[in-house]
């Protein structure tokens, strides 16, 4: 599925703006805190890797992994795209690319910017799409005042 | 403007956004093959910095030669791309898509260059999808900074 795959059918377009539409709402529920909300976009097997680090196995530990990581944040604004798409049957693959802005409560002034990508596989279930694989990588960040 | 009112206008809109956004990712992995099938054998580039416009990169394989030699010093590279307008008249297409990169010195993972850019685009349909047979890019801002990585989250 690493070559460019075109929406032929209006079944094709469903499932694309399906995708999409999970893999945004992960970004804007990280963004507004809601955890509960971001646990249902997870297959319950569902695999998760940040910065390189060890693989989280279970989507109860990756969203833990994320409130953790999370609790800092004053501020968060994951501002992405989803740049390709591949369904094959009942999975997808999909590639995006994110810029993000966050405020820290212990140093309001400051703003870390976060570049990097997030390759992703999910699984059709429930009428929707659900995410099996979270893997981000980043190749900048930094700290700004 | 288009207004997107039938299947074929989404399935349209869709493909000829897919080949956008797939001209950034191929260019941030440097997968010069990738970035070849997105463009069409006659398309044509030109740049805009500070005002100026640069001559035309006439041909597909010359436009894939100046990205590859324009990006020789990068290393990390990542365009953040989002497209607000595909106007579609039959097999031709017009877009605008707005650009945030960052781009980092290949040679200093401290360094990144930051640009704010907007691409004017052709395209023409090509089977299922389409091919970009003309691109204009503007560059608003261009700016270095440096932060040391090994300081930075993750």
């Amino acid at each position: 599925m690493n070559v460019i795959t075109n929406v032929i059918t209006a079944a094709d377009v469903v499932d694309r703006l399906a995708v999409e539409e999970t893999l945004h709402r992960y970004w804007s529920h990280i963004d507004a805190g809601n955890f509960t909300a971001v646990r249902a976009l997870f297959t319950d097997d569902a695999r998760g890797r940040y910065w390189g680090g060890q693989w989280l196995d279970g989507g109860d530990a990756v969203v833990e992994w994320l409130i953790n990581v999370s609790a800092p944040a004053l501020f968060m604004h994951h501002m992405g795209k989803v740049y390709r798409v591949g369904i094959d049957g009942d999975r997808a693959t999909a590639h995006s690319h994110i810029t993000a802005h966050i405020t820290l409560r212990d140093a309001p002034e400051t703003v870390v910017v976060s570049v990097g990508n997030y390759f992703d596989e999910l699984r059709r279930a429930d009428g929707g799409w659900k995410i099996s694989v979270k893997d981000f990588s980043q190749g900048w960040s930094e700290a700004r005042s | 403007m288009t207004i997107v009112r039938t299947f074929e206008d989404a399935r349209d809109r869709i493909n000829a956004s897919d080949t956008l956004y797939r001209y950034c990712s191929t260019v941030d992995q440097k997968d010069f093959v990738g970035l070849r099938t997105v463009l069409a054998e006659d398309a044509r580039m030109r740049f805009c910095l500070g005002g100026t416009w640069n001559e035309w990169v006439e041909g597909a394989d010359a436009i894939v030669a100046w990205v590859d030699k324009m990006t020789a010093d990068r290393g990390f590279q990542h365009h953040l791309l989002s497209v607000y307008h595909v106007d579609i008249e039959g097999d031709q297409a017009s877009a605008l898509a707005y650009l945030t990169s960052h781009q980092v010195a290949a040679d200093d993972p401290d360094q990144v260059m930051q640009m704010s850019s907007r691409y004017r685009n052709l395209l023409r349909r090509d089977g299922d999808g389409w091919v970009i047979t003309q691109i204009e890019l503007e560059v608003g801002w261009v700016e270095i900074r440096t932060f040391d990585q090994s300081q930075a989250i993750g």
